[in-house]
């Protein structure tokens, strides 16, 4: 370098120093390495993700559970139910000793026994998180690329593109989704596109979610593009000369990961919700295999006798829903560049 | 250093407006504090005028909103003595501190765009400033002061004003309702942070004229912040000059100006664009200046060499040295009655009118030459360099580059161009992709041509890191780890990537500090003559443009109202339009100065009789 461009680095030196000293470690970071360091110290989004992980560790161990502690969430256990109530017997050796409030629950059984069969409750709560979180991570994954792929081209090409696709969104939010999956779900038969049984439930509940409520991720992507596409670097892109592809998935995607994220968080808790009421109605996965939603349906036989049947797996859902939530607020919060310090 | 103010203030320092002592202001942040002011101490007179000068992260905002008070209720640590009007500010209550503010001391804040609320008119809010601090005020009494407000900040037909929205009004008439809802409650001293900053040449004249008025007609005492020393020149007695947190030099302003004690101030001084310079002396100096720089050719060479696009620019650049010495052959740039015309939809405009941001604009230029184009927002200068470069297709009119009739071309066609011609923008935080290092967006250009070779590209642009002053190393760092003035260089490397033969630099040192403006002017005057760039260089500044420009095109509302040699226009000005802009640009010397202000009083002063008569 030059000397004279030397000498006056040294005094533009004095801006950034003057306002970095002390900061520096802030300007070598990046974005992420930021928003990491903040969400570290917003305690309550950190309670939510630990609850989290947990949950997703339960439900991708839940077969090395079964295995630990010697039960199944298939295995009837009728001999320790009450005949007559269905609910699980206060001695277990004696069938007239009255119907046991908590629900048997002891060491082995820690959330009880389900009414009319004696399931474990604790293998099929493990279990029916599975279900739970499966479809609602693939329906928000499915959700996320239909609604940013529509979004960021409808906001970016603007015009006639635009016009059909924000339509298209006003249409699927006013569709009547909860009687169209309980109609398709009549129709659908025991077998197709290959797969049967479940598997076929799964997938279709997946489709429903995902291809469903795409709009609210569309449009959220939508806005943040029309805002981005007026920044001098779509320009400063189109004047090295960069085609549309290149500025639309190099230039302002990455300028969407934060909001996409932060969304998804969100959507998953709302996915989940989704899926237990559809299981609730019936319309979701078959039994015997259990899903939150299913046993909560199968309670209503006995919530008098045998309440910790509702209390479970609605806590379940209650306790995923606001970790999901907590969570999702505090990366919000930790990517947003005008929260303070 | 000179004492401050020594003849000036008739009182003693007891009797001071504004008393400042030792203050330090600390910001705790996630890596440490941070110390923005560092026991700092002055005072203001009745009736006096301070100017603080300081580059941004200096501690000057930070001061200024000491002085109201505002740094109550943050995390920010102040210790030391603020009193304002006998109230010390650190001591008082919330409410006394309500009191003071805007009754005692009023702010006028850098951005007149969103310091007004957009939902209520201007007259709703300089009447609710004022029944704010006189609840006795009767609605009739506060709206009669408000009139007479904006009829003193030289707004016309106040009492009919008094109804509109903030968005009918420009940028310098909004400064003007921010001063007047300052000076509805009569304060004893009006605290303008970078009043001027956002506005353009003629308006920030006019400001200041204001400013000075307002402060000789009603005994204020004024306090200046600017990062500007030619800002403050004409309308401050005494000057503070600020760097990291501290006082660096104070006195009489035209002591310090004339003789600056500190280094930094020294540096300050040099790195103003004086309009007095022309390009031939400015040229001269900073090749004389890399002359001595003992290792600069062999610097060269290596660039050179090392770069890998290098075979082709060293080709390229052969090409254009031997055609830079052809004066006679065919200009590089040839612009042919361009037009741009907007549709405009409701608005303060008629329905469905057209209007034409560029009209009927014609100019050459010649390969080697740069070309300055001046003139004020909505003047059509951004909108003419977009139409060279192609980001916006002229509406008719003709733009030919090297022959070729680019003014039709399709996208996939202009690709080609993109290669010769290239745009450095005005603001660099928005011009990069906050979520690209800026190895990436530098190495982009060369993707988007074609280069897969990622260690060609990666090497390309650690060599251009380095000619244009930054650190290869920070190949992987995120734009929001820079400053402005080297964001501006990491905008200037982009451009510069691709071996451009033109570079449009539009406005590219109006968003930076002074200092860092010189610096980023000599970098493009330096790579000027080391790759034979062409320039277009657009700018509202007529200094900067004096001083890189062989050629000047002044514009005003889409028309080119002046056009000749650089030294020419600024020497011997034609039209009407460029001697105002003239007499507007702020100078260092403040004697200089109040004439120019008595020389724009006069020229009012004839408009109005003109236009009464």
């Amino acid at each position: 370098m030059t000397a004279p461009l030397e000498a006056q680095d040294s005094a533009e030196g004095a801006e950034p120093e003057a306002i970095t000293r002390g900061v520096r470690n802030t300007a070598n970071r990046s974005l992420r390495q930021i928003a990491w360091q903040r969400l570290k110290r917003d305690r309550v989004a950190m309670a939510g993700g630990v609850v989290v992980i947990v949950l997703v560790l339960a439900a991708v161990l839940a077969p090395v559970i079964a295995w630990l502690t010697g039960e199944s969430p298939y295995q009837y256990d009728e001999a320790l139910m009450d005949p007559l109530t269905g609910g699980a017997l206060n001695d277990p050796a004696d069938p007239a000793s009255g119907v046991d409030p908590l629900g048997g629950m002891s060491l082995k059984h820690p959330f009880g026994l389900e009414p009319g069969n004696g399931r474990d409750m604790f293998l099929r709560v493990i279990y029916g998180a599975q279900i739970s979180l499966i479809v609602a991570f693939c329906a928000t994954v499915l959700c996320v690329v239909i609604g940013t792929l529509l979004g960021i081209v409808s906001g970016y090409f603007g015009g006639w593109v635009d016009a059909v696709i924000s339509r298209a969104m006003d249409i699927f939010l006013a569709f009547p989704l909860l009687l169209f999956a309980i109609a398709l779900a009549g129709v659908v038969p025991d077998g197709a596109f290959g797969l049967n049984g479940n598997g076929l439930r799964i997938g279709l509940l997946i489709f429903i979610i995902g291809f469903f409520n795409w709009p609210y991720i569309g449009r959220i992507v939508r806005g943040q593009t029309l805002a981005l596409k007026e920044r001098e670097f779509v320009e400063a892109a189109r004047s090295l000369g960069a085609g549309n592809a290149h500025i639309l998935f190099r230039e302002l995607l990455p300028n969407l990961v934060t909001p996409i994220l932060v969304y998804s968080t969100l959507l998953i808790p709302t996915n989940i919700i989704f899926e237990a009421s559809l299981s609730f109605l019936g319309v979701g996965i078959n039994p015997p295999t259990p899903s939150w939603g299913g046993m909560l349906d199968n309670a209503l036989d006995y919530y008098t006798t045998s309440p910790h049947f509702v209390i479970v797996p609605g806590l379940a859902i209650f306790l995923t829903v606001l970790a999901f939530n907590l969570l999702g607020d505090g990366l919000r919060d930790a990517f947003d560049p005008r929260s303070t310090d | 250093m000179s004492t401050p103010g020594a003849g000036k203030a008739p009182a003693a320092a007891t009797d001071a407006v504004v008393r400042v002592r030792d203050l330090t202001i600390t910001f705790p942040t996630m890596d440490g504090e941070v110390r923005a002011v560092d026991g700092i101490s002055f005072d203001v007179a009745p009736g006096g005028a301070l100017g603080i000068v300081g580059e941004s992260g200096s501690g000057k905002s930070a001061t200024s909103l000491a002085l109201m008070g505002l740094h109550r209720g943050t995390r920010a640590q102040i210790t030391g003595e603020i009193a304002v009007v006998d109230t010390d500010i650190n001591a008082a209550s919330d409410a006394q501190v309500r009191a003071l503010r805007g009754n005692d001391i009023a702010m006028v804040f850098q951005d007149p765009m969103s310091a007004l609320h957009p939902q209520y008119t201007i007259g709703n809010q300089i009447v609710e400033a004022y029944r704010s601090h006189h609840p006795e005020a009767s609605k009739a009494d506060a709206r009669k002061r408000a009139v007479d407000a904006l009829d003193r900040v030289g707004i016309p037909e106040p009492a009919r004003r008094f109804n509109s929205y903030p968005h009918e009004f420009s940028g310098g008439m909004r400064q003007r309702v921010l001063i007047a809802m300052g000076l509805v409650c009569e304060p004893r001293v009006l605290l303008a942070d970078e009043p001027t900053t956002a506005l353009d040449v003629t308006v920030q004249a006019q400001i200041l004229d204001l400013l000075d008025d307002l402060r000789r007609d009603l005994g204020m005492s004024l306090i200046l912040v600017s990062h500007d020393l030619a800002v403050v020149a004409g309308s401050v007695d005494e000057v503070l000059v600020m760097q990291k947190g501290k006082v660096v030099e104070r006195g009489d302003v035209s002591d310090v100006l004339a003789r600056p004690e500190h280094p930094y101030t020294q540096a300050l001084l040099a790195a103003v664009p004086r309009v007095e310079v022309s390009r031939a002396q400015r040229r001269a100096q900073v090749r004389a200046e890399r002359v001595h720089a003992p290792d600069s050719a062999a610097e060269d060479a290596r660039i050179a060499a090392s770069d890998a696009p290098a075979a082709e620019a060293g080709e390229s650049l052969s090409v254009m040295e031997s055609g830079a010495e052809i004066e006679a052959g065919e200009p590089l740039l040839k612009v042919e009655n361009v037009r741009m015309r907007f549709k405009v939809r409701g608005g303060m405009l008629a329905q469905g009118q057209d209007f034409y941001a560029v009209d009927d604009v014609s100019f050459e230029l010649r390969q080697g030459e740069t070309l300055g184009i001046v003139g004020e927002s909505g003047s059509g200068k951004s909108t003419l360099s977009r139409m060279v470069m192609r980001l916006l297709q002229p509406t008719e009119g003709r733009v030919t580059f090297e022959g070729r009739d680019i003014t039709r071309m399709a996208d996939r066609q202009l690709r080609p161009l993109r290669r010769d011609v290239q745009m450095i923008f005005q603001n660099p935080y928005s011009s990069l992709n906050p979520r690209i290092t800026i190895g990436d967006s530098i190495g982009t250009a060369l993707r988007v041509q074609g280069e897969r070779n990622r260690q060609t590209i990666k090497n390309a642009v650690r060599d251009l890191l380095d000619r244009v002053g930054l650190e290869p190393e920070h190949y992987n760092r995120f734009p929001h780890a820079f400053s402005g003035g080297q964001r501006q260089r990491i905008a200037i490397a982009r451009a510069l990537i691709l071996r451009p033969k033109l570079i449009i630099c539009d406005e590219p040192v109006s968003a930076l500090d002074v200092s860092t403006q010189d610096q980023v002017l000599r970098l493009l005057a330096e790579l000027q003559d080391d790759f034979d760039l062409t320039l277009i260089f657009v700018a509202h500044d007529l200094a900067v443009v004096r001083q890189v420009s062989d050629r000047v095109l002044v514009m005003r509302k889409g028309k080119v109202v002046e056009e000749g040699e650089g030294d020419s226009v600024y020497e011997n000005p034609q039209h009407e339009y460029t001697k105002q802009l003239l007499t507007a640009a702020p100078v260092l010397d403040p004697a200089e100065a109040r004439s120019l202000r008595a020389e724009r009083a006069r020229a009012r002063g004839t408009e109005e009789s003109a236009a009464a008569s």
